[in-house]
């Protein structure tokens, strides 16, 4: 296995959006798993749903860990292999079937999803990807079997989001053999189970004939001496996946455990989040179905004035919602694995509109399926309200949704710059004069409509970027207001994309008649994400942002909003 | 030592099953088919022994259509070494005699000491298969065994009679038929899975095994099929608790009939 350099290939998909383009030969036909992987697939997916029925959530949470027992059986299935290369000692699944697993996981209980992702999507993936060929012989095989788990650790107390200004400290020893490491980290998933964490810290880096603090990416093992692991952190959801801080008092770490350069850790760590956000857009689509299926039987069953609560128009509204987003987010997920199985190197951008728009959904969902079960819903004796609770954090961790939305703005936003810089302003000036035309073509018949929505929002979408590169170039990154709206268009058109690929090739492939449930669905989710894109897109020239700033200021400096006098 | 596990394919007892406009077989579209569950735990055992016995050969045969290469496929996973799929288009009218013959007649030109086979399908729940083989090969059968131990030559078999335990032993070879209580069958893990991609199933034709397609003319025909009827709705007891016990055990016992 190659190890992968931190330049990629620029082959995102989701950024040529920003310059008005769509790469249909690489969206069309939507991708599909290896017939081999398939069949692969589905012997485990069943052996999956068999240890399923072993996994009692409710006890899970009770106890604060998923029980021992449980994390053997997923190591003796190989999870904890899936997608380390076989000359490691695990399965070399693709991306695409290791997204097909977290659903389905997800599905089943949060806790066990989080353990075997905290491992697999973050803990191992530095080693993974850019470790030395030692580093990967001397860990992985032990990792893979689940005979240890694996830890991701970056955060800190005071650097969150913020992950360059970590103030963990590593320095070399005088005989330059090992690093001194010092330091404290938190919300480590997987804390206390595992036995192998990757961890950054900062180290003195040269750099011409200066000494700069830079952040470098450390292979750390749980025994060696320094290191302690504080009490398991009390959470609002997720109870069953264990959390810890983790401080780090002269913990000596061998240069050999260094991943990649001094200088290479933050690359590393950003990298390694955006290979994991993908695998968390699947787990959210798995959260999401388990609840759909909950709710339209409750829908069903549930009767009020005589009818099922599934005849009233509101229920139906929240059914329909839940249905069309999740259909939505899938699309976004499994077009992004394919094409990632594919050689898409370049995926920050679609894993994080896949991490938003998955978690977003799965929230909407559960809140939703909460309503739809009335008082019940929030009783234990039900999941849900365990599964609301269960999903919130996925809006905050790896990379809040604010943090990533910036991402895909500005990530698309340097894309389309430099396009701006060599087009030239004579052809940036017409279009913005006489309108720019995106066309589509392999859009199946029965969706000409929706192609054409997709076609007129994404011209809007171009031309409404260049006014915005044009007025504020690089100083957007200073206009969050408009990062949002712009990073919610493409998020939107990115998803269009995703549905009317998959359907036109279920028509295709199956006949209209088949997929006529699924064209529904496209028509729907089309018209109500162009609805969206159009309110973003017009409140960039029309806004109050001036006022949204101000009173946001105002309740900050007051420390609260007016109140009505006795 | 060989052991032949014959499995069969059966429509999984969480789809819903629906009839075709000819009234006699069942809608396949749709359907998810699997490993019978009994069958699944003559795997098991078969696997089991192999674990204890070294020198243990498990092959597994099956008869029907292409798709059935997926269940195969999945006894491999779980451990056999090796599958022979009975492919013939004379299967598709064939009846339980059919089957057994050709499953037979297969087994009879593979060397073997143990015929494992589970004692029902979930689907036709005749519970037949395992006897009428045995029968046709000239062999002992011991059908419904819950506890399996090999011993030089033999087999030490319990049995479950209705609810009674027989204890019986046959020497070599004897087809044995597995019951609920066996064993709890395990599931394929990733590697496994990926392992058995490479062990072989052989797929042969009825010509393949000298039998021809007139030996496959049905002796039975089934003439009509009709679903369960649907489930009356649940009745609700109302009142005190003492007064609801009551009712509940009267219900159970006038009614249901089941006390």
């Amino acid at each position: 296995m190659k190890t992968r350099t931190l330049e990629h290939a620029k082959n995102s998909v989701a950024k040529k959006l920003f310059l008005g383009q769509v790469e249909e030969s690489r969206l069309f036909p939507f991708p599909k798993l290896s017939a081999e992987e398939r069949e692969i697939l589905s012997i485990l997916l069943d052996s999956l749903k068999k240890l399923g029925g072993k996994i009692d959530s409710k006890a899970i949470e009770k106890a604060g860990e998923v029980p021992p027992e449980i994390i053997k059986e997923l190591a003796q299935l190989g999870i904890f292999g899936m997608v380390i290369p076989q000359e490691y000692g695990g399965s070399g699944l693709s991306m695409t079937a290791y997204c097909k697993v977290t659903e389905l996981l997800a599905g089943i209980d949060s806790a066990v999803t989080l353990t075997v992702g905290a491992h697999q999507s973050i803990g191992l993936k530095a080693i993974l990807l850019f470790g030395s060929e030692e580093q990967k012989r001397k860990y992985l095989p032990s990792l893979a079997s689940g005979e240890k788990l694996a830890a991701y650790s970056l955060t800190e107390p005071v650097a969150g989001s913020d992950a360059r200004s970590i103030q963990s400290k590593a320095a070399l020893n005088e005989e330059k053999t090992h690093y001194i490491l010092n330091g404290q980290k938190m919300y480590v998933t997987n804390g206390r189970l595992a036995s192998v964490y990757t961890v950054f810290a900062k180290t003195p880096v040269d750099e011409n004939g200066e000494t700069k603090e830079k952040v470098s990416a450390f292979i750390m093992e749980r025994e060696w001496p320094g290191i302690t692991i504080g009490r398991d952190e009390e959470k609002m959801g997720i109870k069953g996946s264990v959390t810890n801080p983790l401080f780090m008092e002269n913990v000596r770490i061998p240069v050999e455990n260094r991943i990649g350069l001094p200088s290479d850790g933050f690359k590393i760590a950003m990298e390694v989040l955006n290979e994991g956000r993908l695998s968390l857009g699947a787990g959210s689509v798995g959260g999401c179905k388990r609840l759909i299926a909950l709710a339209a039987e409750r829908a069903k069953e549930r009767k009020a004035f005589r009818h099922p609560i599934g005849d009233f128009e509101m229920v139906k509204q929240k059914l329909y919602e839940m249905t069309v987003l999740t259909y939505a987010a899938e699309s976004v997920v499994y077009l992004t694995a394919g094409l990632v199985d594919s050689g898409m190197e370049d995926f920050a951008v679609e894993a994080a509109m896949a991490k938003v728009f998955g978690s977003e959904t799965l929230w909407t969902v559960s809140n939703h399926a909460m309503q739809i079960f009335g008082g019940d819903g929030f009783l234990g004796d039900y999941p849900i309200e365990r599964m609301v609770r269960d999903s919130r954090i996925n809006i905050i961790f790896e990379g809040t949704n604010e943090i990533l939305r910036g991402v895909v703005t500005l990530m698309g936003a340097k894309e389309a710059g430099e396009e701006l810089k060599t087009s030239g302003m004579m052809k940036i000036g017409m279009e913005q004069l006489f309108g720019y035309r995106v066309k589509l073509e392999k859009v199946a018949l029965p969706l000409a409509k929706e192609a054409q929505t997709f076609e007129n929002t994404l011209s809007s979408f171009k031309i409404m970027m260049d006014r915005l590169l044009l007025k504020y170039g690089k100083g957007l990154a200073e206009h969050e207001h408009h990062q949002a709206r712009i990073a919610n268009a493409a998020i939107d058109l990115y998803a269009c994309l995703a549905v009317l690929s998959r359907v036109s090739t279920g028509i295709r492939e199956q006949g209209e008649a088949a997929m006529t449930d699924e064209i529904n669905i496209a028509k729907a989710f089309v018209y109500d994400a162009g609805q969206r894109i159009g309110l973003n897109l017009h409140a960039i020239s029309e806004n109050q942002d001036e006022l949204v700033n101000k009173i946001a200021d105002r309740t900050m400096e007051k420390g609260k909003s007016p109140s009505i006098p006795l | 030592m060989n052991i032949i596990v014959c499995i069969k394919q059966v429509p999984d007892t969480a789809t819903l099953i629906k009839i075709g406009p000819d009234g006699k077989s069942i809608d396949s579209t749709g359907v998810k088919f699997v490993l019978n569950f009994y069958d699944e735990m003559a795997v098991e055992e078969a696997i089991r022994i192999k674990e204890k016995n070294p020198d243990v050969t498990v092959t597994v045969i099956s008869a029907g259509p292409d798709r059935v290469q997926e269940s195969i496929r999945v006894a491999l996973a779980m451990g056999a070494d090796k599958g022979v799929h009975i492919k013939d288009p004379a299967l598709e009218t064939a009846d339980l005699f059919g089957y057994a013959k050709s499953l037979a007649k297969a087994i009879s030109q593979t060397p073997c000491d143990l015929v494992l086979c589970g004692a029902r399908s979930v689907d036709e729940d005749l519970s037949a298969m395992g006897p009428l083989m045995a029968e046709m090969l000239g062999i002992p059968v011991l059908p419904f065994a819950t506890k399996v131990e090999i011993q030089s030559g033999k087999a030490l078999v319990q049995l479950d009679a209705d609810g009674a335990k027989q204890t019986a032993e046959a020497n070599f070879p004897v087809v044995l038929t597995a019951q609920r209580g066996l064993n709890d069958p395990r599931y394929p893990s990733l590697p496994s899975i990926i392992q058995a991609k490479k062990k072989e199933i052989k797929t042969v034709s009825l010509p393949d095994l000298g039998l021809s397609p007139q030996e496959m003319s049905p002796r039975s025909q089934i003439t009509k099929l009709e679903l369960p009827p649907a489930k009356p709705p649940g009745k609700m007891v109302k009142g005190e608790p003492e007064e609801m016990v009551r009712e509940l055990v009267r219900l159970l016992k006038d009614e249901a009939r089941v006390i």
